[in-house]
């Protein structure tokens, strides 16, 4: 059984801090320091998301950072070879903060790295938001990373300022 | 008719150019026109049905010989798409090979789920036996279909609708301010781009996002989740994250944030202005959309710039800051906006007073900036900030401010310290809130006395400060400590320029505090 902690926002899950040690000093190397600074899209929905996976079996937890009405999971989706079978979905409701939704699955991998994907929706202080985030389900295969580069070619260093370069080459239509 | 049809009634025209040998080459100009599929986006997600031919404006494009590869011209399209390439008379066929990529300003759009490699789209071979005007040549969406039942191929013109919007946005600046340069910029999108977190070069980027350590953009593109390039406000407000970074000055703390928040006052300018830029950019198209999901057709974000709700008016607002910026730029006048100004000035003061200020980048030093340029506007400027509940501005501190968000932040702006003087104390609310909302962010300010300033701080719960000269980092302290730990008093000591202003932040990290209910109180004082 494996739990996997998905924060809503990666980015504040990538906070760098250098841990103070005690007494605490004022750390002279700012960069390890200092906060994450990175600006992003507008957040939608204030969630944590846990899942955990055992099996064919998959319990997402979803819980609540501030008061969210009309929460709704308006769709539970598998991509890139994944498929729900069966799928508990919380009814419509009004939550608040640390109150707790599961959403429980039955699921079918065809192997290697794919994605649930939930479509969620909710009111937040008046403004209604909409939202879909992505859950990663095993590992991506050599396969996968061989398709994945289908686009990708070498050009050569004679033939290029600067060197060998790797393209992503597309075609035109006309 | 098309122009580029038209064009193939001109003669062909030969130069002879020095080779490097000193013997001349004969040269033959080739022409051609470049466009991409642009898919509109509406209040119901993107319109494919709609689907308009938009000119490749300044892309980088290559003739190359076919037979080994070799580049033999390059250059690039003009605003209308179209492309005059110098190519030796000796060759005899080419292909054109058009980088989602600008020359002036470099910026380049790659896939960060192959190392990087940047996007490139390549015609089929032309005889060029005398034929100087090629055929238009056009990089399709990929979309089949409705907007209902439709689905994707190959997204051939994603990486150059991101391209145009950047394009539109440097346009848009150079046009009031053509002396200005712009630091080369990455932008990384990917059809596996979604949002998760986890591994960037599998696409699990979390989210559209400027990341300021590598100075590159990180744009989603996975069909039937969230896909930006079509949302070009989504685009320039990330690029706006770009320009303040590089052109002006973010002290941002970034993280997470929504319209309605009470968020940290570096945050709401930046978000707010990425917002406003996104609109003066696509003006008269001032409705900032997002669009997600099956198909993409649900918009899970759309706001007008000029007139969207805002239900928390005030320094800490986000959407407070976009309307702000937006009326100074536009010349609508509405309730409480009077001005005129255009996007010249704001430029001005983002480029000069916003990155020199010794405050924290805020409404305030954006604002007094603003006032410092054009006195003549102070009481206009007076009657939109008040409009939006936030003071008169006097200084790039807020001083004075009295809108304390119904009792949930602590006022003053920012508290003064004295050196060798009295101890000052800070509440921050702690559990409920995100360390990057207002609530759990307060300031301090002092004047360094000698190269040595001593701090002294005590705290009722974990705490971070941190140390900033002009928006850069001095250093600070992370104090994770638990129930068990004393949380101080302690002292440490930073060097310091005497006579030079400092800002003290200090912030909580709910998943760090042990203490779930209290607020969280800092003391600091200085000798």
């Amino acid at each position: 059984m494996k739990w996997t902690s998905f924060l809503f926002i990666l980015i504040l899950s990538q906070e760098v801090f250098a841990m103070a040690k005690y007494p605490p000093k004022i750390e002279q190397k700012a960069s390890e320091l200092k906060i994450n600074n990175v600006p992003c899209k507008e957040k939608v929905l204030p969630l944590k998301i846990d899942y955990m996976k055992s099996g064919t079996a998959i319990t997402i937890t979803l819980t609540a950072e501030s008061n969210i009405k009309d929460f709704v999971v308006s769709g539970v989706r598998g991509i890139d070879g994944l498929s729900v079978k069966s799928a508990e979905i919380p009814l419509k409701s009004d939550i608040s903060p640390a109150d707790i939704k599961s959403i429980v699955l039955e699921v079918q991998e065809s192997g290697g790295l794919s994605y649930l994907i939930l479509d969620l929706s909710g009111n937040v202080k008046g403004l209604t938001k909409k939202q879909s985030l992505a859950l990663p389900i095993g590992e991506q295969t050599a396969v996968q990373k061989i398709l994945a580069e289908k686009n990708i070619q070498n050009l050569e260093s004679s033939q290029r300022p600067g060197g060998k370069q790797k393209v992503h080459m597309m075609r035109f239509d006309d | 008719m098309h122009l580029a049809l038209l064009l193939s009634f001109f003669i062909l025209l030969a130069s002879c150019v020095p080779g490097a040998g000193g013997e001349s080459t004969q040269m033959v100009e080739v022409r051609g026109y470049l466009s991409y599929d642009y898919v509109p986006v509406t209040s119901s997600g993107l319109d494919y049905e709609s689907t308009i031919r938009k000119p490749m404006r300044n892309v980088y494009v290559e003739a190359i010989r076919p037979s080994d590869n070799k580049v033999v011209a390059k250059g690039s399209t003009d605003d209308n798409g179209n492309y005059l390439l110098s190519v030796p008379l000796k060759e005899k066929t080419i292909y054109i090979a058009a980088w989602a990529k600008m020359i002036s300003p470099s910026v380049t759009i790659q896939d960060n789920t192959n190392d990087k490699a940047p996007y490139v789209i390549v015609s089929g071979n032309y005889d060029l036996d005398g034929n100087t005007v090629l055929s238009p040549l056009n990089a399709s969406s990929g979309w089949s279909g409705s907007n209902l039942t439709g689905s994707y191929g190959t997204r051939k013109a994603a990486p150059f609708a991101i391209l145009d919007s950047i394009y539109s946005a440097v346009k848009k600046v150079k046009e009031v301010r053509p002396s200005l340069s712009f630091k080369a910029l990455k932008v990384n999108w990917s059809v596996n781009n979604l949002p998760a977190s986890g591994t960037i070069s599998l696409g699990q980027i979390s989210t559209s996002h400027y990341n300021p350590s590598e100075g590159e953009l990180y744009i989603l593109g996975k069909a039937n989740v969230d896909t930006d390039e079509y949302d070009r406000h989504v685009i320039v407000h990330e690029w706006g994250h770009y320009f303040e970074d590089n052109l002006s000055r973010s002290d941002s703390m970034g993280g997470q944030h929504s319209s309605g928040d009470l968020i940290e006052k570096s945050v709401a300018f930046g978000e707010g202005w990425g917002n406003a830029l996104s609109g003066i950019v696509f003006d008269p198209d001032v409705r900032y959309r997002d669009t997600i999901s099956s198909r993409q057709q649900t918009t899970a974000i759309e706001f007008s710039l000029e007139d969207g709700t805002d239900i928390n008016p005030g320094w800490y607002s986000e959407v407070s800051v976009q309307q702000i910026l937006f009326d100074i730029y536009d010349s609508t006048n509405d309730t409480g906006d009077s001005i005129s100004l255009g996007l010249g000035p704001i430029i001005d003061v983002m480029t000069n007073e916003q990155k020199n200020t010794s405050a924290i980048t805020s409404i305030y030093s954006f604002i007094y900036g603003l006032k410092t340029r054009y006195p003549a506007y102070s009481g206009v400027i007076n009657a939109l900030t008040n409009s939006k509940q936030i003071v008169s501005v006097t200084d790039a501190y807020g001083t004075g401010e009295t809108n304390d968000a119904g009792g949930l932040v602590e006022l003053p702006i920012y508290q003064t310290l004295v050196v060798g003087g009295a101890n000052k104390s800070a509440t921050m609310l702690g559990q409920a809130y995100r360390m990057n909302e207002a609530q759990n962010v307060r300031y301090f300010r002092f004047t360094a006395m000698s190269s040595s300033t001593t701090f002294n701080w005590q705290s009722s719960d974990t705490y971070i400060f941190e140390v900033f000269k002009k928006g850069v980092s001095q250093g600070g302290v992370f104090d994770e400590a638990d129930s068990a730990d004393p949380l101080g008093p302690f002292s440490d000591s930073l060097s310091t320029t005497a006579g030079t202003e400092y800002i003290i932040r200090v912030t909580t990290h709910p998943d760090y505090l042990f203490n779930t209910t209290d607020p969280v109180s800092f003391d600091i004082w200085l000798d």
